[in-house]
């Protein structure tokens, strides 16, 4: 079963994104910032990592960064969750590591496929 | 005036006067004398004369007499006598009279009748009786005047007497007697009457009756003028002796007497002339003597005055003879007297002053040439000074010059004008026929020519770089140059006429300011150039220098302020474009605030009420879900109410809505708010209150935030079942309200950040509570507005202290609250620009059809039915839904138009409304419902979408009149009300600013059993309703310093009296933002986001209750 992990800090979005994953068949681990996504990260594997980037204490740029420079989480897919839509952030991501980003609000019918998509990858 | 003269004169004039004066003394009183002799000698002729006639006259009468006595005379008369008997006696006697009397003329004999019966005279048988000698002659004897006898021609003086026979009047005796006789003799008697004397008689009237002695004829023709005797006295005695003119024109002197008995006058002339002759004599002699002492007295005075005289001019001549220079002549004047010892003593002082002259003669010649040396001398001196006088005369001409050219500098400003004017009087005043100047151009370092004057084109179009030519070298070397070796390729050249010249000398000036170069004047000259000169062209120049930098400068300055009045002009521009784009916020803002509450209502609403399984039930997750979608929701509503809050205070929109409040009552009032909250953590809440601090004068609503605030936040951080306290003091004229919490405390650091917007310390905690980080932000500025602060004390692990301050008093008074409401006004006025009711409306109204009518579960078709307005779909089914829930049946309108329609038409027990709505909004809807009697007393709710976070709510029916009120409209509504509250006989408070209007509402409703009590003001309303609790109240809404909607505010916010009904009276038409205005305060407002069913259906079933008693 592909193994997704969401590092959100809202819980109330946690949730969402959480049950909406799972009933599309994935398993979904949650973390609530950047340090405990590292942890949970270091523990097990994962197939593709939804990454908000707006976290406390660390933040996603420095969680991307971390991970991209690890070789074992090199490869895993990042994917942004983001509010903040504006012009030069998609560009920013991307250079920073992320294979894609998913605005907020999400889409919810939207959201099967693009993770469908990012896991095909 | 000659001396002779003056002895001659006065003696001469004296000695006449002295001689004629005797002389004419001498004549008069001769003359006296003798004029007296010869009255005196002519009275006495006259008086025996007159003596005479008298006697004559006498013997006239007595003869007369004696003959009417004899028979012969009283026989004539008596016709019984025999008639020619008794007429030869009578005649006989006549003849025998006349014989022996010579004077007799005539005797006539008249009879009683007048009738002439004898006479000598052939008159026989006459009538004389009228003749006046009858009448008179009747009675006595009468003596007539003398009158010219008819018969005989001759003068007559006629004597009558009566005849008596028996006692009785028988007849008149006339006798005539010749007047020349007699009488003639004795006037014309010459004796001492000299030749040239005369005496005459005249009569009564003035003529003569005696011939003139030397005038012919004048018997009663010649008339004498008697002037002295106008009183025509006669009496007797009366004798005048004057001089006068005579009948002759001739000078007499004359007696004048009477003869009163006849009334004649007696006048005895003598000729002045005769007999004044022996003066003559005298006179003559006298005036020869006279003359002959006038004479001998002028020859005298002539010798006396020359005697004297002569010296005299001797003396003078000599003085003169002396002044002219003479100095030998002598004096030889031997007159023994005084003169002779004054020439004397002349004679010597002549000799002295000869001596003397010659003295001094010699004197003088030695001055004379000393002066004539010194004079040579100071021709000299005065020579040498010309000179220097010319010298000065230049120098002044030039300091005149250089005035001038001041004068040309102070006047001008404008360079082209200063360097021109100035270059010809410079030119004018060296005498130079070419010059030019030339200016510094610092860009290029050229001297560029400016202004030529004399000068050919090749000047001027020449420019010359530094240390070029002659003007390049004085502007490099900074000083003048002045060169007498003139090159022959110099472009500096004079025309004149056909051939060119050059100039003797050429002088280069530079012009330098403050060490500044600013150009260079160059003059050419043909003559020499004094050293003066060259100085006075340096001082001009120097001067010049100054005046072009000050043009230079002036240029600049008109620069600078064309630029600086552009960038005014930008600047307007630019404030009038942000008052627009600051307008367009606030709209923007309210839009916003609209636009993003709907959708919200919505999330939120819909969310509750599945929550509430109202319509079903759903599963755990469901639940949650839902309650997920409601919280974010929630959480979302303060976002935006926070970031509008925010958004408002910082663009200046917030306006403080200042109202007393009870501060204790307040902090309770957030407790209770808190409090579901606080309990979760089982954290307690403690209150200390200050002494003295009761009510403020504040924004109540901001107030409550602010608390609202510090207390979630304290609770936030304050660990489970900790206490959080609540102290309030006052400090100086502030309220300082302070929030302690025994939390994790904050860092000085993170201190800094905490007011700042959106800075959160802990995101964890804070998302976890939902917070926004736009708080503690809010709750300064909040403060700030109020005129007081918010800060805060804290150490990390110690716990953290907020506090803020508020003015207890308020910055503001009644006046700023009414521009509060005015503003207030302008704001909402702006928002609502949708058009009023108008004709087109009022047709569609009539068409709207009735939507249908929803009932409630179980309904018995008889519930209350409630009119909701709301264009929102969804809103509006969520507010039937809750209705019908609560059993009212309702009907939905989503217009203003359909409400007011279907409200006309079905007329509900009440209505909801939105003011937001499509076409006629809201506030004009409540004004046509309450404008029109089927509709105006259905109560209205409003739902308001606007910015109002007002959590306190009243609900009371309003009603609106419009001035001059009806009284059967006012009694009914009264009526409604009073019968709702079920009071006995209801007080109530009528308040208006006109006497009149009290007066007349108070009498309209009296009849209907009503207590009337009277307030003239906004504020002696508020008193009244305080002490009086009336009942109702009629307020006017135009009142002078409190006004009704201040009145309708304070009544509302103290609990005593937030409840009384209010029926408001205006005289004019409620603007909407009046509307708005009142329905604020009096209406019941919910807003949308924080809608609770329970409290919306809590209000209507107060009206239901106010209603249906």
């Amino acid at each position: 079963m592909t193994h997704i992990l969401v590092v959100e800090d809202n819980p109330l979005n946690m949730e969402l994104i959480s049950d909406l994953l799972e009933s599309y068949g994935y398993e979904v681990t949650g973390a609530n910032d950047g340090e405990e996504a590292l942890e949970i990260i270091s523990g097990s594997a994962f197939d593709l990592i939804l990454l908000d980037m707006q976290l406390p204490k660390m933040d996603g740029l420095e969680v991307l960064e971390n991970l991209k420079s690890n070789p074992a989480t090199v490869d895993i897919t990042v994917v942004a969750l983001t509010a903040h839509a504006m012009k030069g952030d998609e560009k920013k991501f991307k250079e920073a590591g992320c294979s894609g980003y998913i605005p907020k609000p999400i889409e919810v019918h939207k959201l099967q496929s693009a993770i469908a998509q990012y896991i095909g990858e | 005036m000659n001396i002779g003269i003056k002895i001659l004169i006065p003696l001469s004039i004296f000695i006449l006067i002295s001689i004629i004066f005797t002389f004419f003394i001498t004549s008069m009183i001769s003359q006296n004398i003798i004029e007296e002799q010869i009255y005196s000698d002519l009275n006495s002729n006259v008086e025996s004369r007159v003596s005479h006639i008298e006697t004559i006259l006498k013997k006239y009468k007595e003869l007369t007499e004696t003959l009417v006595v004899g028979n012969s005379l009283k026989n004539a008369v008596d016709d019984s006598k025999d008639y020619t008997q008794r007429i030869e006696q009578v005649n006989r006697r006549i003849n025998n009279t006349i014989q022996k009397n010579e004077a007799i003329n005539s005797i006539t004999v008249l009879n009683k009748n007048g009738t002439v019966i004898a006479s000598n005279m052939p008159t026989i048988g006459c009538d004389d009786s009228a003749s006046i000698i009858f009448p008179e002659g009747k009675e006595h004897s009468f003596l007539n005047d003398i009158t010219i006898c008819n018969i005989c021609g001759e003068p007559v003086i006629t004597a009558s007497s009566p005849i008596f026979v028996d006692g009785e009047f028988a007849g008149v005796c006339v006798v005539n007697y010749l007047a020349a006789k007699e009488l003639y003799e004795i006037t014309t008697d010459t004796s001492g009457l000299r030749k040239t004397g005369e005496i005459y008689l005249l009569n009564k009237d003035g003529f003569m009756i005696s011939p003139s002695r030397f005038v012919n004829d004048t018997v009663l023709k010649q008339r004498v003028d008697v002037e002295h005797d106008k009183n025509n006295d006669y009496h007797p005695g009366f004798v005048e002796s004057f001089s006068t003119q005579n009948y002759l024109d001739e000078n007499v002197l004359r007696i004048h007497t009477h003869i009163p008995e006849m009334k004649w006058c007696v006048i005895a002339d003598v000729s002045k002339e005769e007999a004044l002759a022996p003066i003559a004599e005298l006179n003559n002699t006298i005036f020869i003597i006279t003359f002959s002492l006038i004479i001998i007295g002028l020859l005298v005075s002539i010798i006396i005055s020359r005697s004297i005289s002569g010296p005299i001019n001797a003396l003078s001549k000599g003085v003169s003879e002396l002044k002219s220079g003479n100095l030998d002549h002598r004096l030889n004047i031997t007159t023994g007297d005084e003169i002779e010892l004054c020439a004397n003593e002349f004679n010597e002082m002549s000799d002295k002053l000869r001596r003397s002259y010659s003295e001094l003669e010699s004197k003088v010649e030695e001055r004379t040439k000393e002066l004539t040396n010194a004079n040579e001398m100071l021709q000299e001196e005065v020579e040498k000074q010309s000179l220097i006088d010319k010298k000065l005369k230049n120098k002044q001409t030039m300091d005149a010059a250089y005035s001038q050219l001041l004068t040309i500098a102070g006047k001008t400003i404008d360079l082209n004008t200063l360097l021109d004017l100035g270059l010809t009087n410079l030119m004018k005043y060296t005498d130079s026929p070419l010059g030019a100047v030339y200016l510094f151009d610092p860009q290029n370092n050229m001297l560029v020519p400016k202004i030529t004057n004399g000068a050919m084109n090749s000047v001027s179009d020449r420019k010359f770089s530094m240390g070029e030519g002659i003007p390049g070298e004085s502007a490099q070397r900074k000083t003048m140059v002045v060169v007498t070796d003139i090159p022959d390729d110099t472009i500096f050249r004079m025309e004149s006429g056909l051939c060119e010249s050059l100039p003797t000398t050429i002088v280069s000036s530079p012009m330098i300011f403050k060490d500044m170069l600013l150009g260079v004047i160059v003059t050419c000259h043909t003559g020499n150039i004094t050293q003066d000169t060259l100085d006075f062209m340096q001082r001009v120049i120097d001067q010049f220098a100054v005046s072009v930098n000050n043009a230079n400068s002036f240029t600049q300055m008109q620069v600078m302020a064309a630029q600086m009045k552009n960038q005014r002009d930008e600047l307007e521009i630019q404030s009038k474009q942000l008052e627009i784009a600051s307008m367009t916020k606030s709209e923007f803002l309210a839009n916003m605030s609209h636009e993003l509450r709907t959708p919200l209502n919505s999330i939120i609403g819909f969310s509750e009420v599945l929550h509430d399984q109202t319509f079903g039930p759903v599963n755990e997750k469901q639940l949650k879900y839902i309650n997920n979608v409601l919280v974010s929701g929630k959480h979302l509503l303060q976002l935006i109410n926070d970031i509008l809050d925010l958004s408002k205070v910082e663009a200046g929109k917030v306006e403080l809505f200042y109202e007393d409040f009870e501060l204790s009552r307040v902090i309770d009032e957030v407790k209770t708010l808190i409090v579901s909250i606080a309990s979760k953590k089982n954290i307690s809440i403690e209150v200390n209150i200050g002494p003295g601090l009761t009510v403020l004068h504040a924004d109540c609503g901001k107030f409550k935030q602010i608390l609202f605030n510090l207390l979630s936040n304290a609770i936030k951080f304050s660990p489970e079942g900790e206490v959080v306290t609540v102290d309030a003091v006052s400090v100086k004229d502030m309220a300082q309200v302070s929030v302690t919490d025994i939390g994790i405390g904050i860092s000085k650091e993170d201190q800094k950040k905490l007011f700042k917007t959106f800075v959160q310390i802990d995101s964890t905690a804070s998302r976890q509570y939902e917070g926004t980080g736009l708080g503690l932000a809010l709750v300064r500025q909040f403060a700030q507005l109020h005129g007081g602060n918010a800060w805060v004390e804290s150490k990390p692990g110690e716990g953290s202290t907020f506090i803020f301050t508020i003015p207890i008093a308020g910055k503001k008074n009644i006046e700023d609250t009414e521009k509060n409401i005015e503003n207030e006004h302008d704001t909402k006025e702006s928002l609502s620009a949708q058009d009023p009711v108008t004709a087109s409306t009022i047709d569609e109204i009539k068409n709207i059809a009735i939507p249908d009518i929803l009932l409630p579960e179980d309904s018995t078709g008889d519930e209350p039915l409630i009119l909701v307005v709301e264009d929102d779909k969804n809103s509006n089914e969520l507010l039937t839904n809750a209705l019908t829930g609560a059993g009212y049946r309702t009907i939905s309108a989503f217009t203003g138009t359909e409400a007011v329609a279907i409200a006309q038409k079905i007329q509900p027990f009440a209505i909801t409304l939105d003011i937001m709505l499509p076409g006629i909004d809201g506030w004009d809807v409540i004004k046509y419902l309450k404008s029109d009697l089927l509709t105006r007393n259905i109560p209205v709710i409003v739902i308001s979408m606007l910015d109002e976070k007002e959590c306190s709510y009243s609900f009371d029916i309003v009603d609106y009149f419009t001035k001059p009120v009806d009284k059967n409209i006012l009694l009914s509504t009264l009526n409604n009300l009073t019968d709702s509250l079920d009071i006995e006989s209801p007080k109530v408070l009528i308040v208006d600013d006109e006497p009149d209007i009290v007066e007349l509402l108070a009498s309209m409703i009296e009849s209907g059993g009503y207590g009337i009590i009277r307030a003239y003001n906004g504020q002696e309303g508020i008193d009244k309703a305080l002490d009086e609790h009336p009942d109702l109240m009629i307020l006017d809404l135009m009142m002078p310093v409190i006004n009704g909607f201040d009145v309708i505010k304070k009544l509302k916010s103290i609990d005593d009296t937030k409840d009384i009904p209010i029926i408001v009276c205006t005289a004019k038409d409620l603007t909407k933002a009046e509307l708005q205005m009142l329905t604020q305060n009096v209406i019941s407002i919910m807003q949308k986001g924080t809608f609770n069913t329970v409290q919306f259906l809590d209000e209507i079933d107060k009206i239901t209750k106010i209603r249906r008693k």
